[in-house]
């Protein structure tokens, strides 16, 4: 190797460890400080190229794919339900044995953002009226009565779908309410999470997460935002 | 949780801060750098079991960022190539110095030709034989590409810009 090819070769692989180049290294005085240069230049190059990963990225990727795959899911069900109607159909049976072992979607979602915006649980602040208004409004909804005192409304989004976020005072302290149009569930239930207390509900257009301190009551707070609000279809 | 969803969370736990930030230099622009990214775990969750070796999974993910960019780009095909104002380049880590917010904009300015190799050797420590084979060239050319993006950006950092354009036709 002579000193031109080590130059190119220390631009394209400033790290290179094969024997010839690391003996030219050695054997030159010149070289080896143009080396010298060109790897103090890389760290600096190394060093100017990172960038700061948002907060959370890994857990909004996580969300993403688990309601992308409960969708899919959904689809494979109706398929597998079309198929099982027909065999029973033919047999003349009857029964059923699907279930669902794996913490549901909407929960998960719920879970994600009450930890991801921690700040909420502790504002102080009174929201104004009108705010409040706009974000009811973007999500469909109209304050027609009141929900009492409320720390913080914003809107966030699952899968580019708006959904809302309110913090009221309860018996107990602050309690999110996480009002999520279009995801749709069959029945009223208990979040499933062992850290938080919480239920979900169905509603006119979609659903609402409620979740409070342990021994909140939370139907109290269920009924203040039924009679407050109103959903528009 | 299944053993596939585990598999994935691993995964996106362990390489989506390295996606991301090859993203960003990519798309050099933040916001469309984490839907690449999203989107592309979310391809790489649809064909999980076609990864056989957990090694493999960081380059599996990089041909599949890659092509991804190149479907969004194919739908919005700027009018021309343009020069990077320095304020909006991607948002930088812990180096504030003139050195690196000339080194930051003269990367930003590189063609992707000579960009993308750079990338992949500083960001992904990959090595020359590696990059090859996931650009689909000839370890030589990459050789080549990366030569000249250093030359290119050393003139640059000296104040020499006539003297980079003059070496880049080498």
């Amino acid at each position: 190797m002579n000193c031109l090819e080590f130059h190119r070769r220390s631009l394209a692989e400033p790290r290179c460890q094969e024997s010839e180049f690391l003996r030219h290294k050695r054997d030159c005085t010149h070289c080896a400080d143009f080396s010298l240069g060109v790897t103090q230049f890389d760290k600096s190059l190394t060093e100017a190229l990172q960038v700061e990963v948002p907060n959370n990225l890994a857990s909004r990727i996580i969300l993403r794919q688990s309601l992308d795959a409960e969708g899919a899911q959904r689809t494979r069900k109706r398929r597998l339900y079309a198929w099982a109607a027909s065999v029973l159909l033919a047999l003349g049976l009857a029964g059923g044995w699907f279930m669902a072992t794996r913490l549901p979607p909407v929960d998960r979602a719920v879970i994600a953002r009450i930890s991801e915006v921690p700040g909420s649980q502790v504002a102080a602040e009174q929201v104004p009226y009108d705010t409040l208004v706009r974000v009811l409004r973007t999500l469909g909804g109209e304050l027609s009565g009141s929900l009492g005192e409320v720390s913080y409304a914003s809107i966030y989004y699952i899968q580019d779908f708006p959904c809302g976020q309110l913090v009221l005072t309860g018996m107990k302290g602050p309690v999110n309410v996480l009002l999520m149009p279009g995801v749709y569930i069959e029945n009223r239930r208990a979040l499933r999470s062992k850290q938080w207390n919480g239920i979900i509900v169905p509603t006119a257009n979609g659903s609402m997460a409620i979740v409070g301190e342990q021994g909140e009551v939370l139907d109290d707070v269920e009924q203040r935002v039924r009679s407050a609000v109103i959903w528009r279809l | 949780m299944g053993r596939k969803q585990t598999r994935f969370e691993a995964l996106v736990h362990a390489l989506s801060a390295d996606l991301f930030r090859y993203a960003v230099w990519l798309c050099r622009d933040r916001s469309q750098a984490e839907d690449l990214v999203q989107e592309t775990f979310l391809r790489a969750w649809r064909s999980l079991d076609t990864l056989r070796d957990e090694k493999a999974a960081k380059g599996w993910l990089i041909t599949i960022l890659r092509r991804e960019h190149a479907r969004q780009y194919e739908r919005h095909v700027p009018i021309r190539d343009y020069e990077v104002d320095p304020d909006d380049l991607p948002g930088t880590g812990d180096n504030t110095s003139a050195e690196a917010a000339a080194l930051r904009g003269a990367v930003a300015n590189l063609s992707e030709d000579y960009r993308e190799p750079l990338l992949l050797q500083n960001l992904g420590g990959y090595s020359c034989e590696e990059i090859a084979q996931l650009l689909g060239l000839s370890s030589g050319a990459v050789m080549t590409r990366l030569f000249r993006a250093r030359q290119k950006l050393r003139a640059v950092l000296d104040g020499d810009e006539n003297a980079a354009s003059r070496e880049l036709r080498i």
